[in-house]
């Protein structure tokens, strides 16, 4: 009997390995007292705007590596506008997200910090002093050099109030390229990247600027009354959504059904094509949009969709490329039925429609090289050459230095930031 | 290509499997942790590794891979194994020994490592990848044999991925990774199917942050993650 209890327990171990652990990256609650302080005043632009730049990390290089890209983004709210800074680096795909505030002679920048890669969090706080830059950048015209900013900064785990050493010294400003476009998965990265919103949702697109994006991917389909909605699988997921016994395709669902009875995993309703643009246009920073047409159906409600945004973010002194995405046969035959195709920017994944569909871009693969003489022929025919979907961060690297792709998309839009804002 | 290349595998694989399951085996087991005669013992199965949704996403299928199977018993309680599993587009080697130690007549134990080759190319429309590594795999296992005809065992294994280096075109990746990627457990179960042909069935569950049948998808998360594994074989 014994060795037959023994056996039990070896089945049960097996069984308790089998059970998957789920993996949670909670966003800590940032509150701390000195930046909530009522007599604090927001930024400055220009001071905003000086302080952007590479930085050398001399204290917290075991964490957070050798250097850093601290870039602001803002999001808009109606009037009200919030600005962040995010700090890009290269280690474990690591980024932070702050606010600042300017108090007495101080600055102050309150916020959190995520590894991508896995689950790792944390608070982060700096202080700039009077006399290591605040002075400099608050001033009307400030002049930034080497080691002119000194970021004092502390940062701890989880919720844990911050008591490790994080030092940032100014190194330079970024160079002045700003046609590269670095273009965010699924609105600014996918749900299983445990980020605090849900992939392809609204609450993604407003973060996807302080990942480092300047443009966004989605993936377009049609719900049963041909509403253009925002959704990766072609059918309703428990890894998508809140599970609620909904079964199969989702194009089979009304959009009034999936208003009423289904959630996204951080309690969003499914976006419409309309709200995630109207976000885009009037909230965020965002100048271009890659949509993943993934429905054969005609094609004339997004070319209307296409051309009513690119004028609302051209009245709102936005500048804002849609483009419609083209990674098939079928959804390219029902481009070309378009009456003004030609004048419809397009991405075509198919290196050989891109003169057919008269392409703003040719959206190629990784896995398959740099192929360095395609780009340089879609450059020769004055078209843009974009690059999907690169996460390793090896592989990003090389892309962004030795490659001459104009865009690259990624779920980590955070290390393609600084790979290309530390670019030499 | 990547469809005939997996016709020839079945094909190949039923007809083998056809000819040996008409024979009776010449052993009774292959995984259970005790010596045999001076022989080398042979299996061939299949695996179905079912593809995690935190990395294969909506796609969640089983994924088959060949398992072919080498052991001998050299001196009174060493044990060399050589095991292939393949799938034509990836395929891993591997080389091991076990140092066994029978308690009584039920109970048997082994420690042992393996020293893995995987090898992988994908060559289609939107892929001009390759991919190899290295990895070691430390165990452990315990077997229990019944007084009927029944061997069942559990190994612990340690994935220690120590190199790999990828191609995307001409561009590449060389790593020797933190050696430490993940752990399995299997437990298997080795009986007579009918008349004199025996068969290993089991689970393998593996947790871990790389597994060499997935380097196609270039996952890049630092968490471990659980692959289930069915085993399938017919014991020569």
């Amino acid at each position: 009997m014994k060795r037959y209890n023994i056996l039990w327990t070896c089945l049960l171990t097996v069984f308790l390995i089998a059970c998957e652990k789920e993996y949670k990256a909670p966003v800590p609650y940032t509150r701390w007292d000195l930046f909530e302080s009522s007599s604090n005043r927001p930024l400055q632009n220009s001071t905003r705007n000086a302080m952007e730049g590479m930085y050398h990390i001399t204290e917290g290089s075991p964490v957070f590596g050798n250097d850093v890209a601290l870039k602001w983004s803002y999001l808009a709210n109606g009037n009200d506008t919030t600005f962040y800074l995010s700090g890009f680096f290269e280690k474990d795909v690591m980024y932070f997200i702050c606010e600042g505030k300017r108090s007495d002679s101080t600055l102050l920048f309150n916020g959190y910090w995520r590894k991508m890669i896995n689950t790792e969090t944390g608070l982060v706080r700096f202080i700039v002093h009077s006399k290591y830059g605040a002075s400099q950048l608050t001033g009307s015209t400030p002049v930034i050099g080497a080691d002119s900013i000194i970021m004092d900064g502390r940062f701890g785990n989880d919720g844990q109030v911050p008591d490790k050493p994080l030092l940032l010294h100014y190194s330079n400003p970024f160079k002045k390229d700003t046609s590269f476009q670095i273009i965010a998965h699924r609105c600014g990265g996918r749900t299983s990247d445990l980020l605090p919103v849900a992939e392809n949702s609204i609450g993604m697109v407003k973060m996807a600027a302080r990942m480092g994006a300047t443009g966004v991917e989605m993936d377009v389909r049609l719900t049963s009354d041909a509403v253009p909605i925002i959704y990766h699988d072609e059918k309703l997921s428990d890894r998508l959504i809140q599970p609620n016994g909904m079964l199969g395709e989702i194009s089979n669902y009304s959009y009034n059904q999936l208003y009423d009875l289904v959630r996204l995993p951080d309690n969003e309703r499914i976006p419409t094509l309309r709200e995630i643009l109207e976000t885009i246009v009037y909230d965020t920073p965002l100048t271009m949009v890659w949509l993943d047409i993934k429905f054969n159906a005609p094609l004339q409600l997004i070319r209307e969709m296409q051309i009513e945004f690119e004028q609302k973010a051209a009245a709102n002194h936005r500048i804002l490329k849609i483009l419609i995405g083209i990674p098939e046969e079928a959804v390219r035959d029902n481009f070309l039925k378009l009456e003004d195709y030609r004048q419809s920017e397009c991405v075509s994944e198919m290196y050989e429609d891109v003169d057919k569909v008269n392409a703003y871009a040719w959206g190629a693969r990784w896995t398959e090289g740099t192929q360095d003489e395609k780009v340089q022929e879609m450059h020769g025919k004055g078209k843009k050459a974009f690059v999907w979907t690169i996460d390793v961060p090896e592989f990003a690297r090389q892309y962004i230095n030795e490659a001459h792709y104009d865009a690259l998309l990624s779920n980590y839009p955070s290390l393609i930031a600084y790979y290309h804002y530390a670019k030499k | 290509m990547h469809h005939s290349a997996f016709r020839i595998f079945l094909w190949g694989f039923l007809s083998i499997s056809t000819v040996t399951f008409a024979q009776q085996s010449i052993h009774r087991f292959i995984y259970f942790p005790a010596p045999i005669e001076n022989r080398w013992r042979t299996s061939l199965g299949l695996t179905f590794m079912t593809t995690p949704k935190a990395i294969t996403e909506e796609v969640h299928t089983r994924i088959p891979a060949g398992d072919l199977h080498f052991a001998k018993t050299r001196g009174k309680n060493i044990t060399v194994d050589i095991h292939l599993r393949f799938q034509g587009v990836q395929n891993e080697l591997s080389l091991g020994y076990k140092w066994l130690f029978k308690a009584d007549e039920h109970f048997s134990f082994s420690a042992g490592n393996d020293f893995a080759g995987w090898v992988g190319w994908l060559k289609i429309e939107g892929f001009d990848t390759r991919g190899l590594g290295l990895l070691l795999y430390p165990n452990l296992s315990m077997g229990y044999k019944t007084d009927k005809d029944l061997w069942f065992s559990l190994k612990a294994e340690l994935l220690l991925n120590i190199y790999q280096k990828i191609y995307a075109g001409d561009n590449y990746v060389e790593k020797r990774p933190e050696p430490y990627t993940g752990q399995a457990l299997t437990f298997m179960v080795e009986q007579p199917l009918f008349k004199k042909r025996y068969v290993a069935l089991g689970f393998r569950a593996l947790y871990t942050n790389f597994y060499w049948q997935t380097w196609t998808l270039f996952e890049t998360f630092d968490r471990n993650i659980f692959y289930p594994e069915i085993i399938m074989e017919f014991i020569l």
